[in-house]
């Protein structure tokens, strides 16, 4: 016995080898849950590398209701808005309105943001003034699978929905990854800044957030299902812009919308058969979110007397064919993709690829096929593992310019950056301070982290894993004053973009996350010396917002690099190479 | 341990004897019997716990038919060497399922205790702690194993929890595009 364990201790300390022949027998033998214990005490480093030992182990390792247990890398909720100190309104209590039937609003404190994100599965942005907050839900806290998708708001007209009102200013992107998959479209603000007050409507049920902007119209498709329904909304609470439009992506989920219109509501089954589940639910519903089973009762004979409605009056079939002769959400789906690539040398290379739907789960990319001729959106689905992907933003469909987001050769990665208003759209420009970056880890994302620094000299960022504000970012020195700062988050690491108010210098940074210390290093070099990085960044022209808009997906190759290295283009979304 | 092993076996004739006994004995899948105390077994073992107080006791020795004879040593030499250390097993239940926390770092007995074990004996304490229910033997020994795990390759890991390789080689060299951050050395 004890010439064993000496003999065994010094195979250990040689490495793993010396036992594992013996081992093999037991070890075959261990259960997922002892698999998902030792692998929850692993170095995010170790736990992703370990998803190539097996297609089972890669399973284990990327289930959302595992992840949570796992080593996240810089996980938190980021919040980041542009008026007064992220900190303090994080920690403010809440502002909340919500509405019952009659119409009549409650205000409701809350707990401050930061707490109450991640225990009441509620994730709710503070108002900065006196308007009401936003608040929106953390799906997986419920139940570890969160979707998202939109809401008829016809439903809404009986039921007791959160009302959301977003100050125009602003613009914001969340995550809250330790939480599960979330994000939440933060369009509000740049859409309504020439306007007023958009509803945004959220429902809050046991497994999911379901919103509704103000569309006439809306487009949703579900990837799970591999269906794609409309909804029709009779009720405009919006303005009706027609031209939005906006998608997420919750779990493995990807819905998005079109603004468009022309559509009407094709498949109410699928709708059903989520009033269905939230029904069964509902227990779970309202002991987590004080909803009521009156409420959901409400909603689920809103959604009979729907159907009964359209029905008897064929409306579906009237509206279908009203429809202007676009392709279907499915067809798009379905359809082959056009994709641009582009290499270091700034050339495009137009791709036909497999339909989304295939495409989606299997190389870990999303794209969605362009409407026109223009070239398509490709986002990835960081799911590696097969079919269980995570938040991924994506641009709108049926924008007259969609954003080409390319797929630099010789990796998997790829960016989607949201568009940018113009103004002679009818719609609000954004404002300097409101520029946005959106990226996204492939690997670690549900974990994707953008943000944005505004012009704020301090500025702290909270993290979900710890509880604890992670950075302060108040360093950026000196001589250059900082135009815009971004941060993106990628390979693992957060970057940092800093402009100096000459265009002379581009300062960048990472985060390096390890078990031990999460530290931001402000080093230069570090990371453009490593050439595999790939470096997002985004420059809005702060003061001709209608002009410029440069996005830049490229590999860093040099130690150093200026601001004039990355050409200034006058169309958004055109990409700049590697000039 | 070959003295407790010893000594677990002699005092099996005249514990039939005695009634009111502050031990339990414990019987291996292969027959062996071990001694521990019963204080420390239900304090430290969920699933010990619910037998004593249930009353499931065997006092010729409780089957424990999934557990190994050397895994039960290592369980019984757990609990009656360092029972006096360790809070309840009721106290830290609840942090294995849902715990987000940092995890507890084994203390250095806890450290001495694993490190001397050998590769099979350490999976298969793993597996008597989790039946068991030894929420923090469980977190040691997982630690234990997790700490092994660091730096090695896929390769290796596979061999250790003798996993067959069913990748292709295609899909291995994507994954380690896509998480070619996870490959760098550090």
């Amino acid at each position: 016995m004890d010439n064993t364990t000496a003999d065994s201790t010094a195979a250990l300390h040689l490495g793993m080898e010396g036992g594992s022949r013996h081992a093999a027998a037991a070890v075959a033998a261990l259960p997922d849950d002892l698999i998902v214990e030792i692998l929850a005490r692993l170095s995010a480093k170790s736990l992703y590398r370990f998803t190539c030992v097996s297609r089972a182990w890669r399973a284990l390792i990327s289930d959302p209701a595992n992840r949570r247990r796992f080593a996240q890398t810089l996980s938190g909720l980021f919040v980041s808005l542009p008026d007064g100190p992220l900190r303090e309104m994080m920690e403010a209590p809440l502002k909340i309105k919500t509405c019952n039937d009659e119409g009549e609003w409650t205000p409701v404190v809350s707990e401050p943001l930061m707490y109450k994100s991640w225990q009441l599965g509620f994730l709710a942005l503070p108002a900065i003034s006196d308007s009401p907050s936003v608040i929106a839900h953390v799906p997986a806290i419920a139940d570890g699978k969160g979707s998202n998708r939109m809401i008829p708001s016809v439903l809404t007209q009986q039921t007791e929905w959160v009302r959301v009102d977003v100050i125009p200013s602003n613009s914001y992107t969340t995550s809250a990854p330790l939480a599960g998959d979330w994000i939440l479209e933060q369009d509000f603000g740049s859409e309504l800044g020439a306007v007023e007050i958009h509803p945004t409507l959220f429902e809050v049920t046991g497994e999911c957030l379901l919103y509704s902007l103000g569309f006439e119209r809306s487009d949703s498709y579900l990837a799970r299902l591999g269906r794609g329904f409309s909804n029709l909304n009779q009720n405009q609470l919006g303005l009706g812009c027609g031209h939005h439009g906006s998608s997420e992506a919750f779990g493995s989920d990807l819905d998005f919308v079109d603004g468009h219109g022309g559509r009407v509501m094709e498949n109410m089954d699928l709708l059903f058969a989520r009033v269905g589940e939230i029904a069964q639910n509902q227990e779970k519903s309202e002991a987590q979110f004080g909803v009521s089973s009156k409420v959901i009762e409400q909603m689920m004979q809103d959604q009979q007397r729907m159907l009964k409605m359209i029905e008897a009056n064929g409306k579906a079939g009237h509206r279908r064919q009203e429809s202007p002769p676009s392709p279907t959400l499915r067809e798009m789906v379905e359809a082959p993709l056009k994709i641009k690539t582009c290499n270091d040398e700034g050339e495009w290379t137009p791709v036909v690829s497999e339909p989304l739907m295939y495409k989606s789960w299997q190389l870990g990319f999303l794209a969605l096929p362009a409407i026109s001729d223009s070239p398509s959106v490709i986002a990835h689905i960081p799911a590696i593992a097969g079919g269980k992907g995570s938040v991924t933003p994506l641009p709108a469909l049926g924008l007259p310019r969609l954003a080409p987001v390319p797929a630099p050769p010789g990796t998997a990665v790829a960016a989607v950056l949201r568009r940018v208003q113009s103004s002679h759209q009818g719609v609000a420009c954004l404002a300097p301070t409101e520029t946005q970056t959106r990226g996204f880890d492939p690997v670690v994302s549900p974990e994707f982290h953008v943000f944005q620094l505004v012009q704020e000299p301090n500025y702290e960022l909270s993290s979900s894993e710890t509880g604890r504000w992670v950075f302060k970012e108040g360093d950026w020195s000196g001589n250059d004053m900082r135009l815009t700062g971004h941060m993106t988050y990628f390979n693992g690491f957060l970057h940092f973009c800093i402009i100096s108010n000459s265009g002379q210098s581009c300062r960048v940074s990472r985060v390096r996350h390890d078990a031990i210390a999460r530290r931001i290093l402000l080093s230069v070099e570090e990371l453009f010396g490593r050439s595999l990085f790939q470096l997002l960044l985004l420059k809005l022209g702060l003061f001709q917002p209608l002009l410029t808009s440069t996005s830049l997906l490229l590999p860093l190759r040099r130690r150093s690099a200026t601001f004039t290295d990355f050409p200034l283009l006058t169309t958004p979304w055109e990409l700049a190479g590697d000039a | 341990m070959e003295v407790d092993k010893g000594k677990g076996e002699a005092e099996e004739t005249r514990k039939v004897a005695e009634a009111d006994r502050d031990t339990v004995t414990l019987k291996s899948s292969d027959g062996k019997l071990f001694e521990v105390s019963k204080e420390a077994a239900a304090r430290l073992s969920t699933v010990l716990a619910g037998m004593i107080a249930g009353g499931s006791i065997d006092d010729n020795g409780t089957d424990l038919k999934q557990i190994g004879s050397e895994a039960l040593e290592n369980v019984v030499d757990y609990c009656n060497k360092h029972a006096n250390s360790i809070p309840s097993a009721a106290l830290i239940s609840s942090s294995i399922s849902f715990n987000t926390a940092p995890f507890k770092e084994p203390e250095e007995w806890e450290r001495k205790f694993v490190d001397r074990l050998s590769h099979d004996a350490l999976f298969d304490l793993v597996e008597a702690a989790n039946f068991l229910g030894m929420e923090r033997l469980l977190d040691v020994t997982c630690h234990k194993i997790s700490e092994m795990m660091k730096g090695k390759s896929p390769d290796q890991i596979r061999e250790v929890f003798n996993i067959k390789n069913d990748y292709t080689k295609e899909e291995l060299e994507e994954i380690r595009q896509e998480l070619a951050w996870a490959f760098y050395d550090d």
